[in-house]
């Protein structure tokens, strides 16, 4: 309980600094967002008057302030270019990300960790090798170009769906999710290949300690080894990787949107770069960062569960 | 009665390209209750003699002949399942190293536990009970609550009482300790011999004692199997072998006992 209240102060403390950091990366990066709105009209009065109707001009830290104490309150400003608020433009979009996220990693893992313990139990064995081959292919695969082929091949060639449908959650929720599960794929074959790869070598780098020999010398079966004793030692290292990989996801689904078509956070992010529309860029930027922060958080306390030698200090 | 019988053991590994024996026509008998020692410097072949008494030997890339002969039937090369049923019911075996033969991640009580799970039919109560009797068996204080810790949060030495308690659980007829002592302090390792002792009178529990210290065979062993390069050089009574012994090695062996004297170095360039 200690450790968990520990973790998550320092979550907090964490992401006041990313907050800093999203906000005031904002201020150094050169273009203006008054000017960039104005476009060609842009006199230097005219960029003046905007920059004090949009606040511009006020003190850094005042509007950090401003900023971060608006984004506690659910406050996250109002688009420059849209002049509508942003929580409405981000709000729709997140449940599609986080859906998507959350589908590839549920195929990673689905498909790794038998995989994984599959391949450690037929080590050396000529279908262990064919795995290992097939492996490297795939981890060297980027999710996109995984996306571009199972489009063409699924949408193109047997039209089991349509390349750049969609439906959105709030209309037919199962729908929503076919959509998305090609996507999801896209996303899991190169993670859930290194998730694999991962999980054998460390299956078997544990079945070659002493507490293996330990527990054949009990009368354990070969399985009931793999199963009992090595199998929770050895997810300790990919219960950390796979907190990595779930982190990286988030980013690697924006990518994957634009492949597929999907109306996500993705998309807004992109747009809003291009027009320097910096509330919804900070804001996008800040969910993610929260997202990301609080999966490693919740692998921290995990890990914590699993391995009883992680003491709280 | 005998309890175990070796005899022509031969094994040999192939897991390199030159073939490697490394137990050449090994022939040794215990009997039932009998402490008997192996002693031998590293490499000698005593624990791949240990490994093949317990079924631990690696199951690939090695050629092993002879029989082990237990309740007349050649462990060498009976069915994994049947030689299942005799591990940790029949044979159990104590490690070398304390600090990582026990599973990281579980606790002791389960640990303990295990064999129990494997070879009877008991309750979980009775399993607990039992549990907490052997663990006061092996002189562990507060047994309760060491049933509850993990192998990091004890001593090397309760580690290995740990060891002893789990592998005696079932009351095995033949209990393997394979330098059980080397990785203990001096202190720690008299107790050690003197619980094994202790486990021999109290159940008539056979022990195969592995060692490569020679005074430590002298103190538990009634009769002592010398090993060198695979080969069993010299096997006899314990007393016989240390005041008379035959073979030039086991001579070698003995003077090798370090002596309580200060270790001048003008003396051996002469």
């Amino acid at each position: 309980m200690k450790f968990i209240i520990k973790k998550a102060a320092s979550l907090l403390i964490t992401l006041v600094f990313v907050s800093l950091l999203v906000f005031l990366s904002f201020e150094f990066i050169p273009g203006d967002p008054a000017s960039s709105l104005l476009g060609t009209q842009a006199t230097p009065e005219k960029v003046e008057a905007l920059r004090e109707e949009m606040g511009l001009n006020r003190p850094t830290l005042v509007r950090y302030l401003d900023w971060s104490s608006g984004f506690i309150r659910g406050d996250m400003g109002t688009s420059y270019s849209y002049h509508i608020p942003v929580k409405e433009m981000v709000g729709g979009k997140v449940p599609i990300t986080l859906a998507l996220t959350l589908l590839s990693f549920c195929f990673t893992v689905m498909i790794a960790i038998p995989l994984g313990i599959y391949m450690a139990k037929h080590a050396g064995g000529r279908l262990d090798s064919f795995l290992g081959v097939l492996n490297q292919i795939m981890m060297a695969v980027p999710a996109f170009f995984a996306g571009i082929l199972l489009t063409f091949f699924f949408g193109l060639v047997l039209h089991w769906f349509t390349p750049g449908g969609f439906v959105s959650y709030e209309v037919n929720l199962g729908k929503f999710f076919s959509y998305l599960i090609l996507p999801a794929i896209a996303i899991a074959i190169p993670k859930s290949a290194m998730t694999a790869k991962l999980l054998r070598g460390s299956i078997l780098e544990q079945s070659e300690l002493d507490y293996a020999r330990t527990a054949y010398s009990r009368g354990n079966s070969t399985n009931d080894v793999l199963w009992k004793h090595l199998l929770k030692n050895a997810m300790i290292p990919v219960i950390t990787f796979l907190g990595m990989v779930l982190a990286d996801m988030i980013a690697g689904s924006i990518i994957i949107e634009q492949v597929f078509g999907i109306p996500g956070l993705g998309r807004i992010l992109l747009t809003s770069i291009a027009n320097r529309d910096y509330p919804v860029v900070q804001a996008i930027i800040m969910i993610l960062a929260i997202a990301v922060n609080l999966i490693n958080t919740i692998v921290d306390i995990i890990y914590h569960q699993i391995d009883p030698r992680i003491k709280y200090q | 009665m005998t309890l175990l019988e070796i005899k022509h053991l031969n094994i040999e590994f192939h897991d390199h390209l030159i073939p490697e024996t490394v137990v050449f026509d090994l022939n040794l008998q215990m009997e039932e209750g009998e402490i008997v020692g192996i002693v031998g410097e590293s490499g000698s072949g005593k624990t791949m003699t240990a490994l093949a008494v317990a079924g631990l030997l690696p199951r690939h890339g090695m050629k092993k002949t002879g029989e082990i002969l237990f309740d007349s039937r050649n462990l060498l090369f009976c069915d994994r399942k049947v030689l299942r049923t005799y591990q940790g019911r029949e044979i159990a075996m104590v490690f070398q190293e304390p600090m990582t033969s026990l599973n990281p991640v579980k606790k002791i009580g389960w640990q303990v536990e295990e064999s129990l799970k494997i070879h009877t039919d008991l309750s979980e109560e009775e399993r607990y009970s039992r549990v907490v009797q052997v663990l006061q068996d092996v002189e562990l204080k507060n047994p309760e609550e060491i049933y509850h810790k993990y192998p990091h949060e004890l001593s090397g030495g309760m580690r290995q009482r740990v060891m002893i308690a789990a592998a005696i659980v079932c009351n095995p007829r033949l209990l393997i300790a394979d330098e059980i002592t080397t990785a203990l302090d001096v202190t720690i390792q008299d107790q050690i011999i003197k619980l094994l002792l202790k486990i021999n009178k109290a159940t008539k529990m056979g022990i195969l004692f592995i060692s490569h210290d020679l005074s430590l065979i002298r103190r538990i062993c009634n009769r002592v199997a010398v090993m060198k390069d695979g080969y069993l050089v010299e096997e006899g009574l314990t007393d016989q072998i240390y005041q008379n012994p035959i073979q030039e090695y086991t001579k070698r062996l003995i003077a090798a006992v370090p002596k309580c004297e200060k270790i001048s170095l003008e003396e051996e360039e002469v």
